[in-house]
Formats: structure tokens, sequence, C-alpha cells
């Protein structure tokens, strides 16, 4: 099977976004769009991604551009009702009850019916056994099935998740995907969703495009193939030679994975290419992601440079 | 140098069950992997490791000798990277190494050479003198990673050192700690199986306390070979494997033994594969 392709047929647009702190942007002329099913979105910390999102979410409005929800520009008003923001740490009120808290935020979206809706909710995520746990003495795991229940109760058309799983395990990570999967797949589901995520893996593994912010601009916004498609040329493999331990990657490039025989995965730096001698391997979305924003800041450190310290570590 | 413990268990005020119960754990040089869900015990390992918590009962032994009996071992050997930033925020970075320098005994005028060669060991030369509170969380861990490499350790105890990076500062870090453990035993908690991946070594999984398993990283990635299928939606869930979604809605991801005569075509396992099958087995095991 080939890799989903990233519809131009976006659900949500932000077309030339602004915001600004002061005299200082936090985002500038950024330009992205999300197809149907899961996006990522990635980017440096301090890169705006946070803002986006509220932005995206209507929570603060733009200083600048406009927010296009299925083919038509729409207000701060419209998009605090069609999209949610589901923060890292949601503000839950630690002595009300999954339940109450559900029925709480169901009622106050102006939700029909919030007790069936809240109870709905706890079913499918599993959490019927938690209703009358408190929010405070949820686990990691518990609350952010409770933010995907959120999600769930307001039946919006777009949900944005800020580092949904920066906190968890891997069990605990693999069960929030699965939920988001199911969410997605329900009728009345979201049509889209925005994941924020440092994770490379995760959004191989689920999301169909990408979003990369970097300096409060969209470095890039398409497919996952296209990402990787930025480091061609760029990508290659430096087997282990007859001397025992890892070889010495060249100058200028950038470890990138570190096999179990010792094969390093190099990524070269800015403006370079590859060398001649070198064997090539397919570029994956986090070379591509790298290159981008290697490219934009220059942060990354050369892997061949003994570190000092530890170079003197005294065996 | 060797790290050694035997028989570990700690239990920490007012709770009700150990965070350790009867824990073995040994590193040699090189890198040595702690993984285990939430609340598995790593940090509390750790913790016992650095001589920061006294175990209720077992021994840590460096290079074969007690460091329980001779805290200025541990102490002068060991370096502790905790997973919390507590960082002296209103210090800029020379400032706090150079003090940290200071308390660990370096006479005055090696202070700052001591600070310059810990920062530029973890890249961050170049923000010598801006104060911790308008550093990145990234630079932040990377500086915690620099008070660490002051003393020269010969052990290396870091909890969760990628934690909240990006995917640049993620690289640089994995970089660093590699070319750490040319030189020291680097022991390293983590739930980013990934980290895991890409730094080999030795691998210690807890869970509840316990150690689950204790092997080279190269040999849990083996363990789960034949056993990651890509088969398509509508499986019922069994306790034979577990289903996980992809990018793809049609597509999903088996984990375990796939049903007979179905669809099912296998895929190459991740470590991350490898890391649950391992816990569904114990969990399996255990329920038996």
């Amino acid at each position: 099977m080939t890799a989903a392709a990233f519809e131009p047929g976006a659900v949500l647009e932000g077309r030339a976004l602004g915001q600004r702190a002061g005299a200082a942007w936090l985002l500038r002329d950024c330009t992205l769009n999300l197809g149907p099913g899961c996006t990522a979105l990635l980017g440096p910390n301090g890169a705006g991604k946070t803002t986006l999102l509220r932005v995206l979410a209507g929570i603060c409005p733009a200083a600048g551009g406009r927010v296009w929800l299925e083919g038509r520009p729409v207000g701060p008003e419209e998009l605090r009702r069609a999209v949610a923001y589901v923060p890292q740490f949601p503000g839950v009120h630690p002595r009300l009850s999954a339940e109450r808290h559900l029925q709480r935020l169901a009622g106050w979206w102006g939700v029909p019916s919030p007790a069936e809706e809240a109870a709905e909710a706890l079913e499918r995520l599993g959490l019927t056994a938690e209703r009358g746990t408190l929010c405070g003495a949820l686990a990691a795991g518990q609350r952010r099935r409770l933010a995907v229940a959120e999600a769930w109760v307001r039946h919006c058309r777009v949900v944005l998740f800020d580092e949904p799983t920066a906190d968890l395990d891997a069990q605990e990570r693999a069960a929030f995907w699965a939920e988001l999967a199911a969410l997605q797949a329900e009728r009345g589901g979201p049509a889209a969703t925005l994941v924020t995520t440092h994770l490379l893996d995760e959004v191989v593994a689920h999301c169909a495009g990408a979003v990369v912010l970097a300096a409060g601009r969209a470095a890039f916004s398409g497919g996952l193939g296209e990402l990787a498609a930025r480091a061609a040329g760029a990508c290659f493999r430096l087997r282990p030679g007859d001397q025992p331990g890892p070889p010495a990657p060249p100058p200028d490039c950038a470890v990138v994975t570190v096999e179990t025989d010792g094969t390093l995965g190099l990524l070269a730096g800015p403006g370079r290419l590859a060398p001649p001698a070198a064997e090539p391997r397919a570029p994956t979305p986090l070379d591509g992601y790298l290159r981008l924003v290697q490219g934009l800041q220059g942060r990354i450190p050369p892997a061949g440079e003994p570190a000092a310290g530890a170079g003197a570590a005294r065996a | 140098m060797e790290l050694r413990a035997e028989n570990l268990l700690a239990l920490y005020p007012g709770a009700r069950e150990p965070a350790l119960r009867g824990v073995d754990f040994s590193a040699a040089r090189g890198v040595n992997l702690v993984l285990g869900p939430t609340g598995a015990g790593k940090t509390t390992l750790l913790r016992a490791l650095a001589g920061q918590l006294p175990p209720a009962s077992g021994r840590v032994r460096l290079d074969g000798r007690d460091t329980g009996a001779r805290p200025l071992l541990a102490r002068q050997a060991v370096a502790y990277v905790p997973q919390d930033i507590g960082l002296p925020d209103e210090l800029t970075l020379r400032e706090y190494l150079q003090e940290l320098a200071a308390l660990d005994g370096l006479p005055p005028g090696a202070c700052g050479s001591a600070a310059r060669e810990a920062a530029a060991a973890v890249h961050l030369e170049a923000v010598l003198d801006r104060r911790l509170r308008r550093c990145s969380g990234g630079m932040r861990r990377r500086a915690l990673l620099a008070q660490a490499l002051l003393r020269h350790p010969q052990v290396l105890l870091a909890d969760e050192p990628t934690a909240g990076l990006d995917p640049v500062e993620r690289l640089a870090v994995q970089a660093l700690l590699r070319a750490m453990a040319a030189g020291a035993c680097v022991v390293l908690a983590t739930h980013f199986v990934a980290d895991a991946a890409a730094l080999g070594g030795r691998a210690t999984v807890l869970a509840a306390g316990r150690v689950l398993a204790a092997l080279p990283v190269a040999e849990l990635l083996a363990s789960a070979r034949g056993q990651v299928w890509g088969v398509g939606a509508g499986l019922a869930p069994s306790p034979d494997y577990l289903l996980q979604p992809t990018a793809h809605p049609g597509e999903q991801r088996l984990l375990g033994t796939p049903p007979a005569g179905g669809q099912a075509r296998p895929l190459a396992p991740t470590l991350e594969d490898a890391y649950l099958l391992l816990l569904r087995r114990a969990r399996a095991g255990g329920d038996a």
C-alpha cells in the first residue's frame, strides 16, 4: 500500500496568519492546510506551535490573515464552536468527577443533551469505570483519554491536540492513537485533527500529512512523502569498518539513526550533498524535517565532534 | 567501571506498595537503558543508584565497593541528571556551572575553564552568559547534563534526558550520550523507546518495581521477529494480539499471532513493538 495522499481539499486552512506579543511576531505570514484525517504539527521548541493552535481554534484572534473552514472564511466566534483545542495539560477542576466535568463542558457549549453525551463519551473511551473518579486523581493516560472525550461531546469538525503524548509511556501512547483513530472513523467525529508532537516515529505511524513550523512561519505543509523528499540526495549510510566501534561520521553530517550492527544513518548538513563514496539511503520524514529546520536555523551540532567533557571522562 | 545493585527494596514514606521490590541491576561502560511504563520504578532506581535515596534493603556497589557505607565514593564518581528541571533561574549558565564547580571542590582558578569546557561539551558555549530563565527547554536539559560533566563522572545517571525536546535537540542529546558512553558508564531511564533504538546497548525493563528482562537492545528487537503483521480493518479484539491503527484507515498493525486463514503480511518490527510485546507477555504470564 502506498502512503495515503495528502488531500488538497483542505478541511481547515490558515492563510497568511499573523500574531504578535508587543513588537515581537510569534506567527508571521503563516500559511497551512489540514486535509481530512490526522496531520502532525512539528517544529522546534519556541517555533510558535501553541500560538498557532490557539489562533486556529479562535481562542486568540489572528492579528493578520484569515482561517478558512471547509472552503469559507470564518471568524473567531465560529472557530471556537467548530474547532476544539486540547491543551497539553487540560484545565480540569481536580475536585469534579470525570462525568460531571464532561456534563458541564457539554452544557457550556450548548450541546442538546449533556448527560447522555457525557455518558456516551465515557463509554466510547473506556472511562465508564472512572466516571465517578475525581479529575485530579486520574492517571496521565486517563486524563488524556478524558481530553479526547471532551472533543467527542462537542462534535467538533476539527480537533487540535497540543503535545498529547509527550508525558505518556509507550502503552499509553498506543492507546491514545487507537482512540483517536476510532474517534475519527466515527460518524459525527472530527473531519480533521492536528497533533503537536516531537516524535517522528508516531507521525509516520499515524499521520497522513505534516505542518512544520519554524520561527513563526509554516516552512512546510503537505504529505509525509513530500516532507521526506526535502532531504533527497542528502541521506546516506556508513557501515562499520574493520576497526571496532562505530565508524567516524564525516564532518558536517548529523547522525540520524544508529543500527544495532553499528551502521550509521547520516544526513549531510545544509548546502551539502552526500559524499560521492557514501552509500545512499531513502530519506525519511525525519530527514526532511531536520533538513528544513537545519536550513532555517543551523542549530544541529555536528555529530562527529567529540564532546569535550565526555571525551575526558576517566574510565 | 562497574555499577551493580543487589536486591534493592525501596519504600516511600506513606506508600502502600514498595517502589522497588528486590531489583538486581548491573551496568558497565557503554549505554545502559532502564525502560518501563510510568510508575515502574525507573526514577526510584536511578535515585537509589545515585545514593540519593537510601534503599530499605539491598546494596549498591561501584567496582565492588558498597556505596552505602562510603557516600563520598558515590558523590565523586557518579553524576545524576534528574528529570525535574530545578535550575536557579536568576543565574547565568556560566554562574551556575562555576558555582557547582566550586562546590565540587575545584580550585577557584579552575572553575571558569571547567564551566566553559562543560558548556562546550553540550554545545552551549554560545549562551554561557544568558540567564537560565531565558534558556529554552532543550537548553535547560543540556545545562543539567553540563553540570553532570563538570566532575568527569565515571558513571552518569540520566533520568528522561530527552523529555520535551524537539527532534533536533533530541538528536544532539543522543549524540552527546553516545560520545560519553565511549568512556563512561551511562545509565539512562526513558519511556521513549525511540531513544533506546538510537542508542543501543543493554536494556533493563522494569514493571511494577520488578525487573522484567535484562538483555541487549538488539536481542529485545530480535524477540519481536515474526510477530508484527499488517492486517485489514475489521478484526475482532483477541487475547492473541494487540491491534494498532495506522495512517491508512483500511490497515492496522497486529502485534502477536494473527488469526489462522486471514490475510496478514509480515512487517519489520520496531523496538517499540518488541517492548510492547514484552510487557504484554509479562502481563499474560502474571494473570495465568
